[in-house]
């Protein structure tokens, strides 16, 4: 094991790290968002609609902006739980930060960069449409437990469905088969993302609890070194999807404003953390080696 | 509670105090028993793990709607807990305080199945409509998600001051930590259960804690 104080500045860094991460990730946010004029008495639900008739693509802002909030308030979390040395509350913040990254990450993969570089424009939009698809209807579907509103419902999406395909040219509705979207889709995209997403759920999210595993496995034994180092490779994960997040989340059209020069600041960000984040791990390792060999 | 008209966001506050105070009570009880923790029962174990969700949140303030998006994680981790420690707990104990009718599949429903696990998921739609109008950021009602809040926070205290309770007697710690549980928990054993009753009465007939 590395000695205490290496532990203490690979935690420090990386805590750092997400910091500034969770600034950007709000300077994004505010970016894309819409202004909402309070004196004029328009809601932001109002102010959204106005805005996506004007410019359809401006969905892409709408579904982007939520999750952008909710990982920021959730890195926050991450941080706070990080000062107050909780592992367990750690693991649970960081969670909902995985899924948010991995669905901006799926959303901007298939809008901007799949088509250029993996596959032909209709599959990749096809494949961010039922993506999209499946999640309204998931989420209508939970509003109501009701039978008869869920028929009108169902019949309302298959009737403005062959509409769209009848007077607008939209691909014609397949017939839906109950497809639904699964946790675990939402990391997907992200590297090592299903791992995470499943250690995180096992040890800390539903896992029983013992005394004698350490706590970056659940453990609820007594705090010591561990725990720091816990926090710290933790917050390592939090800190390369945020990158991550956020270099996606730049991909995001906004009016006719080209995203080229902002997209390849966000991609070199995201290697700088990338590389930060490996400096700080790397020299922990060395640290605990010397150790090791002196001990030896 | 009955029917009181209730400041949802005041009685989310309320209810989190409660919880400050049980984590305190919960430190106590371990200082003063001599339990080294290695050779307890599971239930011991779950408990502080109940322990280390509820002081992550007793260290926020209600202070912000987004705060339930916090809290929303810790209160599933903690529910998943609380319902393994709940069922460790004879009946004969839960009779003493007339909880032995109890629905005890609250915590288990919520946390798998609620409104609650759908905080835990997010999703673009689900931020943007969010079900029944809460959990979302754009609905515009932050009444309902605080109250939602309260009777999240009031089960909780619920069920773990109730087991704090069971883990004093089985520690061989009374006294003043006795006392000062009862005190907690007579500032309204029933509150959360009726608060649930009265969100479920206003939410356009639905319960809330259905998805």
């Amino acid at each position: 094991m590395a000695s205490a104080s290496e532990v203490a500045r690979y935690r420090a860094g990386m805590a750092n790290l997400l910091s500034s991460l969770v600034k950007a990730t709000g300077e994004i946010e505010r970016r894309l968002d819409i202004e909402v004029d309070e004196d004029e008495g328009v809601s932001k639900s109002e102010a959204w609609q106005r805005e996506i008739q004007k410019d359809p693509v401006s969905t892409y802002r709408l579904v982007c902006v939520p999750l952008l909030r909710k990982a920021r308030i959730h890195a926050l979390a991450v941080l706070r739980a990080n000062e107050c040395l909780n592992v367990h509350s750690l693991a649970v913040q960081m969670r909902p930060v995985l899924e948010c990254a991995g669905q901006v990450v799926h959303i901007f993969h298939y809008l901007m960069i799949a088509p250029d570089f993996q596959m032909e424009r209709e599959r990749a939009r096809r494949l961010l449409t039922d993506y999209l698809d499946a999640d309204y209807f998931d989420t209508l579907m939970r509003i109501s437990k009701d039978n008869e509103i869920q028929k009108k419902l169902l019949q309302t999406i298959s009737e403005a469905a062959a509409t769209a395909a009848t007077e607008f040219g939209m691909p014609e509705p397949k017939a839906r088969r109950g497809k639904r979207l699964r946790q675990a889709h939402k990391v997907e995209m992200l590297p090592g993302g299903k791992a995470w997403y499943d250690y995180l759920s096992v040890n800390f999210r539903r896992g029983p609890a013992n005394w004698t595993d350490p706590s970056w496995q659940g453990g609820v034994g007594p705090v010591d070194m561990t725990h720091e180092f816990a926090c710290a490779g933790l917050m390592q994960q939090t800190v390369e999807q945020m990158a991550r997040m956020n270099a996606y989340a730049s991909l995001c059209p906004v009016d006719d404003t080209p995203v080229g020069s902002q997209a390849d600041a966000a991609m070199a960000k995201l290697h700088e953390v990338l590389e930060a984040a490996s400096d700080l791990r790397r020299s922990v390792r060395s640290a605990s080696a010397r150790t090791q060999a002196s001990e030896s | 509670m009955g029917e009181k008209a209730v400041e949802p966001r005041a009685e989310a506050e309320r209810e989190l105090n409660k919880l400050r105070e049980l984590t305190r009570i919960h430190q106590s009880i371990g200082e003063l028993s001599c339990s080294t923790g290695a050779n307890d029962p599971d239930w011991m174990y779950r408990l502080s793990k109940i322990w280390l969700h509820a002081r992550a949140i007793d260290g926020w303030e209600i202070d912000d709607i987004d705060i339930a998006h916090v809290m929303a994680p810790e209160l599933r981790a903690a529910y998943v807990q609380m319902d393994a420690v709940w069922k460790c707990i004879p009946p004969e104990f839960k009779r003493k305080y007339g909880l032995d009718a109890m629905d005890c599949d609250y915590w288990d429903n919520e946390q798998s199945n609620g409104i609650l696990a759908t905080y835990d998921h997010p999703t673009p739609f689900n931020l943007i409509i969010g079900p029944t109008a809460i959990g979302d950021f754009h609905s515009g009602d932050p009444d309902k998600s605080y109250l939602q809040l309260a009777i999240w926070l009031g089960f909780l205290g619920l069920g773990y001051g109730f087991a704090l309770a069971y883990l004093a007697e089985m520690l061989g710690v009374g006294g003043e930590v006795v006392s000062r549980l009862e005190a907690v928990m007579m500032q309204g054993i029933d509150e959360p259960v009726a608060m649930e009753r009265m969100s479920s009465n206003q939410v356009n007939g639905e319960r809330l804690g259905d998805s």
